[in-house]
């Protein structure tokens, strides 16, 4: 039976390493104690809070919609409207039932829009909620800030506006974003302006979130967008080519050719899409001239701009590039055509090389 | 005869869900809650409603499905309504195609939903 | 050789383990920091962000789920129907019939109303020719899915087959079998959509074991842990190489696999590569090699993503058998795409691609049974010469043993602190255990495997897949 004493005296007779073993050891077994335990009691807290929750958004549930249906037709606060306020208002004396009752708010003004909307707005300054939001923006970390952002913004507070305009351009690329999603959500295009300065990238999933904020609005009447297309930043350029899709601006059609000569592959490709769909003939004309120079994928774009304005002129293109080394372009010259032109079809089934392209089309 | 005041809504965000089951009921119709599709086939078949409120957007079953399942193979002219969020143009329109009667998008007021009901089923 | 300079061997290869084990310790604990704080930095800028915007929006990218399929006739109707109810709107399901020998076909065009269409497939990849064709459904309903019977020709081929046919701008890989999380791709296209300077040019997930849950109908309906130990170890092991060790990785720009069960690429880079390798078993690993290789050697700034959010819940082994024979081909697998790919090794023009990762891989993966195997022969040689302390072996068994056990036990509180998946009671305590059996009921056996792998590799030329009995996922509920 080894006793303590006796293990301190072959501990001190170890070499260094064993000795750093054996320390390694003791600190690990303790190590292992501390995380257990730690185990346990997070398992137990998570369990605890999510029973909870559970409860407590059930509740914040019926007393808003109980909220929204006792009102008066004279849109003054009912006697019952001011009970259910003050009901609420005892339950958010923690930071977890705030946050769930700001949930519970947003969940339903996201798919709600009306008079009904503008009452869950109401209920939202009536419960006091906005004071802590706007305190959070003087946070040192930058996803608090974020969050409080965010729900300002789902909850048209405009009195932080200034506050958060600071956000703009801040270094931190997700607050900056936050930021600007606060300004178009509350000022619809006027928040746009952000982009007649912007530096850094507009990154796709940027361009996603502002559309679909501006997609909100009623008032569906773009600005121009002139400026914003001849940005020396080419993420600005290319969300203003989106734009221009979506909200149908045709008059910008000279604009968008111009850009056909953009350095930016990606712009090219998009101007042609646009074009494309729009049919603009003139467009076909110019690519023409840098077709040979171009890279496959600007010319698979082009092909299918030629699709949508073919003309008969457009013939001997087609013939050109029966052999072209992208299967898909080849293809679609060799559809076209034989929709178009039997009997020129007829006379390239001869010299087409792709014979699986040529046997397909022949068949069908 | 009682004329048949059964609604199935089939939505899975609880607040909305319950927000609208409270409108139906106050207007005098009887709400039947689903929160996915293959819930809303089972109600559909089991009480034969009056009328279909269907999220296009639902876990597991897509609101398309039900309107297809209704359609052909229960082979019912029960009205249905779709909702869906914005943007989701080409979703609606196969919605139509397989036989909805109506739509709504997100965000919507839920007085335009009833008068939207009234006008199909009274 | 006198007794001098074999003492002298000796004592090298002893202290040249001695380095080789602080430093498996040392790279565990360094992943796992960076992991972390990757962990972290995730979840804070996603813990506000609203998925359903990518939905709905006109400007949501397009993606094919490519799911190849061989003989998975039992469970194929439910497999698809999950993965057509995906939660997002610009998407196809392209299902490759793998040259099934059973009805899978049959099944799936009376259950989803197919006709066949007349179709032309872009060769750019060579594949194995069509067999039965190209089919669409009638039902508007199905309108996302296409399905491909071809020629036997291998999962890569299949792959191949599917990027072939996709006309998305991104496609996601799956095990057919493989249950999809509603929003796995919303979560997994937001990498590619976030980024500025450097493409994204992979994403990578999570991948949950789906043993004991109750599946039903292609639909998770219940989480259960585990009853097995060899499935609970799996489990513990998934969460300890994706949570403490792939999310560092991915912030280090070195990821060289993405799991073969789920990943989603950018469809023109892989397809520029040359689409899958039909020639290895590692081809999961292999791509993304080639893919970064490819990037790096056409300067372009770039990355692999890898996500925290569990995104598809799968089948492992559930036996011993099966268990060695995949990990055996895993090993066959690393060893392929270290070998087809060694030109990157300590090459500095592949930056950290060659001097990071590749040697990360070549010395603490694929060399490491090796070297624990002649760790361990060193061990038995020791004790026939009676050279060997028996207290020091267990002070070093028993400070190996604790550092184990506390990262594993680590990386279950990340998985607690992140999705909390396993809610019931009572698994606390079944963590602990099998935290502390892992060591004895999956290592040996992995080591095991690995062995049979070098050999199989260097001496077996022939041997491939293997076959994964399907029991399916569904389960019955008791």
């Amino acid at each position: 039976m080894i006793n303590f004493q006796d293990f301190i005296n072959y501990y001190e007779q170890s070499p260094l390493i064993i000795q750093l073993v054996w320390i390694g050891i003791v600190v690990m077994f303790f190590l292992v104690l501390i995380v257990i335990s730690d185990l346990f009691f997070l398992r137990r807290n998570i369990r605890k809070n999510e029973a909870h929750i559970k409860k407590i958004q059930q509740k914040f549930e019926t007393y808003l919609v109980d909220y929204l249906y006792s009102g008066n037709p004279n849109d003054e606060m009912s006697v019952e409207q001011q009970h259910i306020i003050a009901e609420i208002h005892s339950l958010l004396t923690t930071k977890l039932n705030r946050k769930q009752c700001v949930i519970s708010l947003e969940k339903l003004k996201n798919e709600i829009s009306g008079e009904m909307a503008l009452a869950i707005q109401q209920l939202y300054f009536q419960l006091n909620l906005k004071q802590y939001a706007i305190a959070n923006l003087k946070s040192r970390n930058w996803y608090i800030i974020a969050k409080a952002i965010k729900e300002l913004s789902n909850f048209n507070v405009t009195e932080a506006q200034n506050t958060i305009a600071l956000f703009l351009h801040h270094k931190k690329k997700e607050l900056a974003k936050e930021a600007r999603l606060y300004f178009v959500k509350l000022f619809n295009f006027e928040g746009l302006d952000f982009l007649n300065t912007l530096t850094t990238t507009l990154t796709e999933w940027d361009q996603i979130q502002l559309l679909s904020e501006l997609q909100n609005f009623d008032n569906q009447q773009l600005p121009d967008c002139t400026a914003w297309l001849q940005s020396t930043n080419d993420s600005v350029v290319l969300f203003a080519l989106k734009l221009s899709s979506i909200y149908n601006q045709f008059q910008l059609k000279d604009e968008i050719l111009k850009l056909l000569y953009h350095p930016n592959n990606n712009i090219r490709v998009n101007g042609i899409i646009i074009l494309s769909d729009w049919q603009v003939t003139e467009a076909k004309h110019i690519l023409k001239e840098m077709y040979k120079t171009e890279l496959t994928e600007v010319q698979e774009a082009f092909f299918e701009l030629l699709e949508n304005t073919f003309e008969p002129s457009d013939i001997p293109f087609l013939i050109e590039n029966s052999n072209h080394s992208s299967f898909n372009i080849q293809f679609t010259a060799l559809k076209l055509l034989r929709a178009v032109d039997v009997n020129s079809f007829q006379t390239v089934l001869q010299t087409a090389e792709n014979k699986r392209i040529t046997e397909f089309l022949n068949k069908s | 005869m009682d004329k048949n005041r059964k609604i199935v809504l089939a939505e899975d965000n609880s607040t909305l869900s319950l927000l609208l089951k409270f409108k139906l009921q106050k207007e005098g119709y009887e709400p039947l809650m689903a929160v996915d599709g293959k819930e809303a086939m089972k109600l559909i078949e089991e009480h034969e409603p009056a009328l279909i409120l269907t999220d296009i957007m639902m876990p597991f079953i897509s609101g398309l499905e039900v309107i297809s399942f209704v359609r052909n193979q229960l082979n019912k002219n029960t009205p249905i309504v779709v909702f869906s969020a914005a943007g989701q143009e080409d979703m609606v329109l196969k919605a139509f195609n397989l036989g909805a009667n109506d739509f709504m998008g997100k965000p919507f007021s839920p007085n335009e939903l009833v008068i939207r009901v009234k006008k199909l089923i009274g | 050789m006198d007794t001098v300079t074999v003492n002298i061997i000796l004592e090298t290869i002893k202290w040249l383990f001695l380095i080789y084990g602080l430093s498996v310790i040392g790279s565990y604990i360094i992943l796992g920091i960076i992991s972390t704080a990757e962990t972290v930095e995730y979840f804070k800028k996603n813990s506000f962000v609203n998925y359903k915007d990518i939905l709905s929006s006109p400007i949501a990218p397009s993606i094919s789920i490519i799911a190849p399929a061989y003989n998975e006739s039992l469970n194929i109707v439910e497999n698809v129907r999950s993965l057509l109810s995906s939660h997002y709107a610009n998407y196809d399901v392209i299902i490759v019939n793998d040259g099934s020998k059973d009805d899978s076909l049959e099944k799936l065009i009376k259950a989803y109303n197919l006709e066949k269409i007349d179709y032309l497939v872009n060769d750019q990849i060579a594949t194995k020719p069509l067999r039965a064709g190209v089919f669409k459904s009638k039902n508007p309903a199905f309108e996302k899915l296409i399905i491909v019977d071809k020629e036997n020709g291998g999962k890569a081929d299949a792959l191949n087959m599917g990027l072939n046919i996709s006309k998305s701008q991104y496609v996601a890989c799956i095990d057919v079998d493989c249950l999809l999380m509603e929003d796995a791709l919303q979560k997994m296209i937001k990498p590619f959509l976030e980024a500025d300077e450097r493409k994204v040019i992979a994403t990578g997930g999570v991948i949950r074991i789906a043993n004991n849950c109750v599946i039903r109908e292609g639909r998770l309906i219940d989480v259960n842990f585990p009853k097995k130990n060899l499935e609970r170890a799996q489990i513990i092991e998934y969460i300890r190489s994706f949570l403490l060790g792939r999310m560092a990785w991915s912030r280090l720009n070195g990821l060289l696999v993405i799991s073969g069960a789920f990943g989603m690429f950018d469809k023109k880079v892989a397809i520029s590569v040359g689409g899958y390798d039909t020639n290895t078993v590692g081809e999961d690993m292999e791509i993304i090699v080639r893919m970064r290789r490819f990037m790096e050697e056409q300067h372009i700034k770039y990355r692999v993503a890898y996500i925290p959010d569990p995104l598809c819940w799968t089948e492992a082994p559930d036996n011993y058998k099966i268990f060695i024979s995949q990990r055996n081909r895993w090993t066959r697998g690393t060893i392929e795409v270290l070998r087809k790919h060694r030109k990157l090794a300590f090459n500095p023009n592949y930056r950290a691609l060659g001097m990071l990762s590749y040697p990360y891989w070549l010395f603490f993966e694929r060399l490491a049974p090796i070297i624990e195997t002649i760790g361990i022969l060193y061990f038995l040689m020791l004790t026939f010469l009676k050279e060997v302390r028996w207290d020091y072996t267990l002070a070093f068994f028993l400070v190996a043993y604790l550092f184990t056990i506390l990262f594993t036990i680590v990386a279950i509180l990340s998985e607690e602190l992140t999705y909390n998946q396993y809610k019931k009671h009572g698994t606390g305590f079944k963590w602990i255990l099998i935290s502390i059996l892992e060591p004895f009921v999956l290592h040996p056996f992995i080591l095991y495997a690995a062995l049979r792998g070098n050999f199989d590799y260097y001496f077996k030329k022939d041997k491939k897949w293997g076959t994964m009995v399907r029991k399916g996922l569904t389960k019955k509920t008791t």
